[in-house]
């Protein structure tokens, strides 16, 4: 464990912990980590929402449980401060200022939305929103019909844009965890796809029903079944999910150069 | 219309048959088809069994007929003239600047004398033949009576030269008058332009105006014996911490090639030197500086003067520059991901002025500990040691955004910023979950630093933040502070401060610390002395600090209408942060300027001075004692003293008078303690003295483009190419008309009277 005189600790730097201090340094970390779940925050706009877009007619959301899963992964395993109990919003100018990453979801095609609704999509993602469209892939359903009525959308929002494969060594695939393909509850293809505007990722499509191998219910099972990589690929898909998060708050973050010139790493983040 | 004229002598009557009628060619075709149709008509109508001398006959008749109606309808005058033919104008210009001044009886002006004393038979004739104008020039063309005013050396001996400039406006000064040709007599140097090799554009006044510009070159050298700095290339903008390259070219005439020594001198101190070999008259020294101080820059450039140079005043140049920014070096501490640390990022990332290195904590060591760094894309977090011993200084700005630094690093590296900060650093503690909460930076000696007293660490948390969400409301301090002064006009600030986002919260605080401003405060929420600070700033030391006490003002990215409005003002408030955390010259509370620069000699310089105080409003009645130096290489030696008091605004202006040219500091000390410096060049317009040589090219190439004859040395003025002799001008014009005559009416009705016999002869009628 890196060490750094005797500090106390809680974030990234570690505190020296020698046996003699051990119990009181598990305490200390125990503590800390558990900070962000005491209410110190300054309200909802210190936390990370991650909204899920209501729209009428369709099924905006096929996997209920998935982001609440999602968001609970993340304030598990990050430093990220999540609201646990992700909301969902209309697509509407004030709701999507509020929440700068939000989720698109369905299993059936939808109708198209009213112009104020496309207008404000338009404005949140130009300001620097990112929009995250994951299909449901379920049986017997017309998940086509789901992506068609996506097509039209996006055709509404940005006109003329075909969205582009994102390439394996995008930073996307290392904002958090190192992923070589992304997974969902399904195989899908080796890559997603994206539209960039001034130099990120605005819009970002997944093929692969992420929503699927989240969704937990309130027992604790796992709502649905993975294929074909069972529990190891339900942990790629949460991975995945962390990363999309993680790249709608920190961008290129670790694609900084600039890290380089200290050299001589005490740990890594 | 003309249809005659008779010739003509230098006052002569002539006379010409002209339309006064109908003139409108259109017209007039349009009638001479319909004539040329009735006369093809007439004849094909006549019966075909008539003899065709007789068909002709009628035909012929029916078309004079008509076309006597057509003259008619022209209305044809007799027009008398009289008409001045007045020779055209021949402009000769003899230029009298310093390169050709000098010399004394073997200067280029007295050469130029000379050719046209020799000339003088042929001038006499040329006067004949055009209106002959003279002008001499130097900066701008001077219209003189004879060729003797026109060589008269002018009172000051330096004057620079602007050939092209002045040859254009005596072109255009002939606009509206025939201007058959030029004589232009001069060295060909031209000091508004570069030394960079003629290019057809340069000379494209000459061609565009047509008249074919005659150059004599004078270019006599043997009197000269010069060493000299002819140019000194400096870009205006340097960026500090960067190299500006300064490139001086160095020329001799009649002195032989050797090495000589540049020197390049800053405040009396030699910055650095070349040796340059000077090669057929002429060397290049190239030097790099890489100034620290940012504003005005002035240095000086010497050469040596040797026993044999005749003109030591040109072995000396200055220049000045002024040094901006390169880089803004930003370091950023983020303690957790959130949209306020997201936005920032985005902001300071766009931003081509700022440098930024980020570090921030993705997991707590509670989650590194537990989940381990398995399939974890990690990269080198530095430990503290590497940023706050070996690289703080690198850094213009320390952002702890939402950062609890006493947790993580020990106080000694918190001891780093502090000194950091008095050193001239800067550092912005944004707030948050963990960023301003009772038991942050409060228990860090990083709290003797920032505007704010922040709560005991012992502060139940119910009382530490303020969770209402609120519009903040701006302080008389924050409508005048750059940081917070959005829009010039402080009625539209205010609007757009009233427009921008709510704000979800804010951390509680003791209140602010002492000496230390609050920009912005919270509209309801109190502190110990009043509104709870949401922007406040602090000077510390050298450096500045600015605290925000919310993690929301994210939100005004998005509050902006599409496309307009307020869209930036979440940047433009960084932006304004950044620049006064930086201390950017432009923002200084004693603001110094003086205009022009350089300020040539003998000119008077305008001084405004201005000052503020911390909250940055007008401070009254303040004295300042100013000390004028000269920054020479021997050293700087004050020369001029004075006191200004400031008035009711502030603020003070006068008018200062340079005694020497060369490099000067004006050094402003207040009775309140304020004081502040700025360098500025005095310079006579002395670029004449480093163009001695003549450009002969310049001359070849405006007499080729305008087709003109170029020589070299002498004045054959039977050789000049000109476009015109003279002009008329019509003293008085008078016109009898002939169409109204009864004759011309007989004609008419005659011939169509003689149709109408033939065609009763030949039983037509």
């Amino acid at each position: 464990m890196p060490l750094i005189g005797d500090a106390k600790t809680r974030g990234t730097v570690i505190v020296r912990a020698g046996r003699r201090n051990f119990a009181k340094t598990i305490g200390l970390v125990a503590g800390a980590a558990a900070l962000p779940s005491l209410g110190w925050g300054l309200g909802t706009a210190s936390q990370i929402n991650l909204a899920q877009i209501v729209y009428p007619g369709g099924n905006w959301q096929p996997r209920p449980t998935a982001l609440r899963r999602l968001a609970w992964e993340i304030h598990k395993r990050t430093a990220i401060d999540t609201v646990l109990e992700p909301r969902s919003i209309k697509p509407t100018l004030h709701a999507l200022s509020s929440n700068p990453l939000v989720f698109l979801a369905g299993d059936r095609p939808f109708p198209a939305w009213s112009s104020s609704s496309t207008n404000a999509m338009r404005r949140f993602l130009k300001l620097g929103g990112t929009l995250i469209i994951d299909p449901a892939e379920v049986s017997g359903v017309n998940a086509t019909g789901f992506e068609e009525s996506v097509d039209q959308l996006l055709e509404a929002v940005v006109p003329k844009v075909r969205l582009e494969p994102i390439a394996a060594d995008h930073v996307l695939y290392r904002s958090f965890y190192q992923i070589n393909r992304p997974l969902g509850r399904v195989e899908g293809p080796p890559h997603l796809w994206a539209h960039e505007m001034t130099g990120r990722l605005s819009i970002i499509r997944t093929r692969h029903d992420l929503g699927g191998a989240w969704a937990r219910d309130n027992l604790g099972s796992w709502e649905y079944e993975v294929s074909p990589g069972g529990q190891r690929q339900r942990e790629y898909a949460f991975r995945l999910g962390i990363n999309l998060v993680f790249y709608g708050l920190c961008q290129d973050y670790k694609d900084e150069l600039s890290h380089r010139r200290f050299g001589d790493p005490m740990v890594k983040d | 219309m003309a249809v005659a004229q008779s010739s003509s002598q230098p006052v002569a009557e002539q006379w010409q048959i002209a339309a006064t009628g109908a003139q409108d060619v259109t017209v007039l075709l349009v009638l001479a088809v319909a004539i040329g149709v009735g006369v093809v008509w007439t004849y094909r109508s006549l019966d075909p069994q008539l003899r065709k001398s007789i068909r002709l006959g009628i035909t012929a008749l029916r078309a004079l007929a008509l076309g006597v109606c057509l003259c008619l309808l022209m209305q044809p005058s007799l027009r008398f003239r009289t008409i001045l033919n007045t020779p055209a104008h021949l402009a000769i210009l003899v230029d009298v600047s310093g390169s050709m001044n000098s010399g004394g009886t073997e200067s280029r002006l007295n050469a130029a004398r000379v050719l046209l004393e020799r000339a003088k038979t042929q001038l006499r004739d040329l006067e004949k033949r055009f209106n002959v104008s003279w002008f001499r020039f130097a900066e701008t063309p001077t219209e003189v009576r004879d060729a003797r005013e026109s060589t008269e050396p002018p009172a000051e001996k330096h004057l620079s030269s602007n050939l092209c400039g002045s040859l254009e406006q005596v072109l255009e000064r002939f606009t509206d008058e025939e201007l058959a040709g030029v004589v232009l007599l001069s060295d060909g140097a031209d000091t508004e332009r570069p030394l960079t090799p003629i290019k057809a554009e340069d000379v494209a006044f000459a061609r565009a105006h047509g008249v074919p510009v005659n150059t004599v070159l004078l270019s006599s050298t043997e009197h000269r014996k010069d060493l000299a700095i002819a140019e000194v290339k400096v870009d205006p903008i340097a960026f500090s911490r960067s190299e500006a390259p300064i490139r001086v070219d160095v020329k001799s005439i009649g002195i032989p090639d050797r090495e000589v020594e540049v020197i390049l001198w800053q405040d009396g101190s030699v910055v650095q030197r070349r040796v340059v070999q000077i090669i057929g008259g002429a060397g290049q020294a190239n030097f790099a500086v890489a100034p620290s101080r940012l504003g005005p820059h002035v240095m000086t450039v010497t050469v040596p003067v040797p026993p044999e140079d005749k003109l030591p005043e040109n072995n000396r140049a200055y220049l000045s520059f002024k040094v901006v920014r390169d880089k803004i070096r930003v370091l950023h501490l983020v303690g957790h991901p959130s949209w306020d640390q997201r936005m920032l990022r985005d902001t300071l990332t766009a931003w081509p002025l700022v440098d930024l290195v980020s570090f921030y904590i993705l997991r707590t060591a509670y989650q590194s500990s537990t989940y381990g760094s398995s399939g974890l894309a990690l990269i080198p977090f530095p430990r503290p040691q590497t940023i706050f011993e070996k690289h703080l200084d690198e850094f213009d700005i320390v952002v702890f955004q939402d950062f609890k630094p006493v947790t993580v690093w020990h106080e000694r590296h918190m001891q780093r910023v502090v000194d950091f900060v008095e050193r001239g650093g800067a550092v912005v503690v944004i707030g948050g979950t963990h960023g301003l909460r009772a038991g942050g930076p409060a228990s860090s000696i990083l709290q003797r630093i920032l505007p704010l007293r922040l709560l005991p660490r012992k502060t139940p948390k119910r009382r530490q933040n303020d969770l209402a969400s609120f519009r903040l409301n701006l302080t008389p301090v924050g409508f005048r502070h750059p940081i917070t002064r959005l829009k010039t006009d402080i009625e539209e600030n205010k609007r757009l401060w009233r427009s921008l986002a709510r704000l979800d919260g804010a951390n509680r605080v003791l209140g602010l610390a002492q000496g230390a401003l609050s920009l912005a405060e919270h509209p309801h929420a109190q502190v110990e002395d009043g509104a709870l600070p949401i922007i406040a700033v602090k000077e510390t030391g050298k450096g500045r600090a600015l605290a925000i006490t919310t993690d929301a003002l994210w939100r005004w990215r998005f509050s902006g209408p599409l496309g307009g409005g307020p869209l930036d003002t979440y940047a433009d408030f960084w932006h304004r942060a950044v620049s006064w955390l930086t201390r950017d010259p432009e923002l200084d509370t004693l603001r110094v300027q003086i205009t022009p620069s350089p300020v040539p000699k003998d000119q008077p310089a305008r001084i405004e001075f201005e000052l503020l105080n911390e909250a940055y409003l007008p401070v009254p009645g303040v004295q300042l004692n100013c000390t004028v130096s000269w920054l020479g290489k021997d050293g700087v030696k004050a020369y001029d003293n004075f006191s200004i008091r400031l008035n009711d605004q502030g603020r003070y202006s006068l008018k200062w008078r340079p005694k020497v040219d060369g490099p000067h500091r004006l050094t402003v000390t207040g009775e309140n303690g304020v004081s502040a410096a700025t360098r500025f060049l005095v310079q006579t317009k002395n670029k004449e003295l480093s163009r001695l040589d003549a450009n002969e090219p310049l001359l070849k190439a405006i007499a080729e483009a305008s087709t003109g004859h170029h020589q070299q040395n002498e004045l054959k003025l039977d050789e000049l190419q000109t476009r015109v002799t003279a002009t008329q001008k019509v003293l008085s014009r008078v016109d009898i008309p002939i169409w109204d005559r009864p004759w011309a009416i007989g004609v008419f009705i005659l011939l169509l009277a003689l149709e109408w016999v033939l065609r009763r002869r030949v039983g037509l009628l």
